[in-house]
């Protein structure tokens, strides 16, 4: 993928010069290669700052919400998954086409930080890949580890390595391969658990979180104006960390994005205490693929498997 | 806090509940009646608001659907306004679900201090009205329909009587005679189908569909597919030689499929409009593109081979929804031969087999070889009142049209057996009873009590055995003919309307009633009547009977000009709306729209879209709100604030 930060500081360069795009959201480097943070492009003469590689985790479409009002057209860099969060915000209304330059980037898997930091802590130098293989290069050697191991959750169910729709792909489109079926492994083997030991495991993860929001203000599908748990009253959740508050919280946020969840995992990525959040959007994805007969619960489409009346919805109390 | 008499009073202890709920915050006033509805029980709530300045009223009493109405009207006799009521229902749902004090005691304490909790939330709302659309739709063109329609023809509105078939009539028109009097059906309902058919308030559009029903009472907006007929209704004068030449034959669905019609036709002789119909699938013309017969032969050049289907719109301010019955398929029943025996027939083929206007001319005549029969066995309870193949239900005309089937055979053939088995003989109606008596003392037909096991056939015949449970024997006969009385189940497409215009309809897709007593002629959506079989099984009098009923209800609605709508609708805060869409199609009544609304963001003025309802439309379901993430979407009278105002009393 760095062999593409050329391409894109020419592309991004030229977008901004010509009034294209009045702005550009992409990478910039962070405090090592491991941690690529979002960066804002607003002259040309930013593009030197660009950064690109296989560690570029962030969904930058979630940041188009901040750039809603006026009328500029705003760039964004997507990889396929991004892509599936911008359909998202495009399905929702909450983002106009027209107003979105995007620059498509193909991509056959981003690595998980927090996996690569358990071999290699500190003083990574770069990532290269030898096949199925991926060699960490550092300062104080090489490190030779299977590719996948390494890769986030996404991208091993990764649907289509290429962006859907894009105004301009970054280089040629990669060859998919064989992509690996979503079979909610890890959502059956939690299904098989008795009631009460799910339970203790629920308790266990909802127990440690912070309530900080990560998980809601990094996700696609959370795009409201107003988050209903940011309001006062009607007081949907109390601001207390108490396990029920905690539940009544994931609970919500796993419901509210049940049916519209792209999968993206960015909640999980981003959860400061690990909670195995795509286990609940899994299970739901799953449900709602089965019971309303959707062959691909996760990638958005005009109608919404839980969004709509249907004649022949099931009237089953009357 | 109403006893109810002893309905609540005998399993809730009142007593405690009032010590409990006097200390609940904002209560300032607590009493109990033998019966709050009754007027000394409705003087004392207004005593009580005037006494102490009340400005929140909650009953604790019967389920708001029965009377919520009343108490709005005492509250506001008071000077409060109606929506400033709140009930707590402790009968339905708490006394009458209940036997132990201990347990209904408590929950009616919750209940009520939920219900409190919610009805300091309340806020005034107020009516607005809305204008009447004076015609009535009547779906179905049977007794029920005609009848329907005539009535509320006749109070002086107009009506549009939608008939699925070519032809009005119905299923009436399908039989001989009708039970007990023994008139001819045809007789008595042909001068009715001219009436309709005259009547100036009345249009008929037969062979037409409802596709599609938007609006709400007072205003549906109604799509009718009125389908090509293939002849110009309004040149022909029904002079019959396009279907006297004809040359392609086709089995008379009038009939039940025992003799052949014409591909192009009129179902039977008195069909009202008296214009023919051409079935494209079995026309020459339409299948091999050559023939047009009809169309040369035709006097007026009413054959059009080129019409289409018309989609016709109306606006409508009330609805008749009169769509009859089917009968039960019996091939179901492999001991009467999965309906593979040409002589076991149904009863409805029975009338037809008897009928002057069917496929034998009226002389009883068996369907294999068009033998005379010599002895009949009539079986009842085919489908009905069996859960393990057909239907729990009684189908409630069965006893009394095969006694009648048997009358008519032995009136007719005397030298004929006629048999029965049965299971219970039911005859509650005016000379029913006498009817039956009739039936076997006067008529001499067998009665054997006794579910009939196995029916197999043998030489031209057919073995019905059977057990007769009353001499406790098994039975043999050997029969010529076989008239099963199937169950009447509802149309395969009834659920398929009810959704499409929008009402409940039961397990057995009949369709539901508001109150099965009080409101049977009501459905649960505003200015939607039901009459006849389509709301379960009926005989002629019954089915004219509530087609009046319908028929009244719809004239009382059409003497006011306006209606007063329901203020509790979905409400927009859109400051919050985020314009996503995800209401919109979330809502049955197609209430919600997207509107773009213009504000002031930083330095400029900046557009944005927002959900927004049509009052008229939005029936309060409530749907809107449960889709609205962010909370958006608001039903007045049970907002987001007083919901969780009221879980956090019951749980917190």
């Amino acid at each position: 993928m760095k062999e593409k930060l050329s391409e894109l500081k020419e592309t991004v360069a030229r977008l901004l010069k010509d009034r294209t795009v009045d702005f550009f959201i992409a990478y910039q480097a962070g405090h090592s290669q491991v941690e690529p943070i979002p960066f804002f492009l607003t002259t040309a003469e930013h593009v030197e700052n660009l950064f690109l590689n296989n560690f570029c985790a962030h969904n930058l479409s979630k940041y188009l919400l901040d750039y809603l009002a006026g009328d500029e057209v705003v760039g964004v860099l997507a990889k396929g998954c991004d892509l599936r969060a911008l359909k998202r915000l495009l399905t929702d209304h909450r983002v106009e086409r027209g107003r979105v330059f995007v620059v498509g980037l193909p991509c056959i898997g981003i690595y998980d930080r927090k996996k690569v930091q358990e071999v290699y802590p500190a003083g990574l130098v770069e990532v290269v890949e030898e096949g199925e293989e991926v060699i960490l290069r550092g300062e104080t050697g090489d490190k030779r580890v299977p590719r996948k191991e390494y890769l986030l959750p996404r991208c091993l169910t990764c649907p289509d390595h290429n962006p859907e729709f894009y105004d301009l792909l970054l280089g040629e489109k990669v060859a998919n391969g064989p992509l690996a079926e979503e079979d909610y492994s890890d959502v059956r083997a939690l299904e098989e658990w008795a009631p009460g030991e799910r339970r203790r495991y629920w308790t266990r993860q909802f127990e440690r979180c912070l309530r900080c929001y990560a998980c809601r203000n990094v996700c696609p599908a959370c795009n409201c104006r107003v988050c209903c748990f940011d309001v006062a009253e009607p007081r949907w959740l109390g601001k207390g960390t108490s396990l029920d508050e905690q539940e009544m919280f994931h609970f919500t946020r796993a419901m509210h994005v049940a049916g519209r969840c792209t999968g993206c995992g960015e909640c999980e990525r981003v959860c400061p205490v690990n909670i195995p959040l795509m286990k609940l959007n899994k299970k739901l994805a799953k449900d709602i693929g089965a019971l309303f007969h959707v062959p691909q619960a996760e990638i958005p489409t005009e109608v919404e498997p839980l969004g709509q009346f249907r004649l022949g919805d099931p009237d089953e109390f009357n | 806090m109403c006893w109810c008499g002893s309905n609540i009073a005998s399993t809730v202890d009142l007593d405690r509940v009032q010590k409990a709920v006097e200390k609940l915050t904002n209560v300032v006033h607590v009493e109990q009646n033998k019966y709050t509805c009754s007027e000394p029980g409705q003087a004392q709530i207004v005593a009580g608001i005037r006494e102490h300045n009340l400005d929140r009223v909650v009953v604790a009493a019967c389920s708001p659907r029965m009377h919520e109405k009343t108490f709005q009207r005492t509250v506001a006799k008071a000077g409060l306004n109606p929506y400033l009521l709140e009930i707590a229902n402790i009968r339905e749902h708490c006394s009458w679900v209940h036997t132990s004090v201990e347990e209904a005691t408590p929950k009616a304490i919750d209940l009520l201090r939920a219900a409190v909790a919610k009805v300091i939330r309340n806020t005034p709302l107020t009516t607005s009205t809305i204008p009447v659309e004076k015609r009535a739709l009547v779906i179905g063109g049977g007794i029920a329909g005609i009848q329907a329609a005539l009535d509320i023809a006749d109070a002086g509105h107009q009506v549009v009587l939608v008939e699925k078939e070519p032809t009005i009539g119905g299923r009436m028109a399908q039989l001989d005679k009708t039970f007990p009097t023994l008139d001819c059906s045809a007789c008595i309902l042909t001068p009715k189908m001219v009436d309709a058919a005259q009547h100036p308030k009345i249009r008929l559009l037969t062979y037409a569909e409802i596709e599609e029903v938007g609006g709400y009472i007072g205003n549906f907006e109604v799509t009718i597919r009125k389908k090509a007929r293939s002849v110009n209704e309004d040149v022909c004068t029904g002079c019959g030689i396009c279907w006297s030449k004809c040359p392609s034959k086709a089995p008379n669905e009038f009939d039940c499929g025992l003799g052949e019609r014409k591909a192009i036709y009129i179902p039977f002789p008195q069909a009202v409009p008296n214009k023919p119909v051409i079935d494209r699938e079995n026309c020459r013309y339409f299948t091999k593109g050559k023939c047009g017969v009809c169309k040369k032969v035709c006097p007026a050049g009413a054959v059009d081979f080129e019409q289409e289907d018309e989609l016709l719109r109306e606006r409508f301010g009330a609805i008749v929804v009169a769509t009859g019955y089917e009968l039960f398929d019996h091939s179901v029943y492999g001991e009467y031969g999965y309906g593979k025996y040409p002589d076991v027939i149904t009863g409805l083929e029975f009338e037809r087999l008897i009928n002057a206007s069917g496929p034998t001319g009226g002389k009883l005549k068996r369907p294999s070889d068009g033998k005379i029969p010599k002895t009949v066995v009539f079986v009842k309870c085919v489908g009905s009142r069996d859960e393990a193949k057909g239907f729990p239900y009684c189908s409630r005309t069965c006893c009394m049209y095969t006694a009648k089937q048997a009358i008519l055979l032995r009136e007719k053939m005397p030298e004929a057996e006629a048999y029965v088995f049965y299971m219970d003989v039911r005859t509650p109606g005016k000379g029913y009873e006498e009817f039956y008596t009739r039936a076997t003392e006067e008529f001499g037909v067998n009665y054997l009590r006794g579910r009939v096991a196995r029916i197999y056939p043998k030489g031209d015949q057919l073995v019905v055995r059977g057990e007769d449970t009353l001499v406790g024997a098994q039975v043999e006969i050997e029969a010529d003919l076989v008239v099963l009385a199937t169950a009447m189940v509802a149309r395969r497409d009834a659920a398929e309307l009810a959704q499409r215009i929008g009402f409940s309809y039961d397990q057995y897709h009949f369709f539901t009633e508001a109150h099965p007593k009080l409101r049977p002629v009501e459905t649960n959506t505003a200015g939607v009547f039901l009459a006849g079989a389509c709301q379960g099984p009926k005989d002629i009098p019954d089915t004219v009977a509530q087609a009046s009923a319908a028929a009244v209800k719809v004239a009382m609605l059409f003497s006011r000009d306006e209606l007063e709508t329901n203020p509790m609708v979905a409400t927009v805060d859109e400051g919050t709306c985020s314009g996503c869409e995800w209401c919109k199609p979330t809502c049955p009544y197609g209430a919600i729209d997207i509107k773009t609304i213009e504000e002031r963001v930083g330095k400029r003025t900046v557009s944005r879209r927002v959900a927004t309802v049509n009052t008229g439309l939005c029936q309060g379901c409530g749907a809107c709100t449960v889709a609205c993430r962010s909370g958006a979407m608001n039903l007045k009278g049970f907002t987001n604030e007083q919901i969780l105002a009221e879980v956090e009393a019951i749980c917190l």
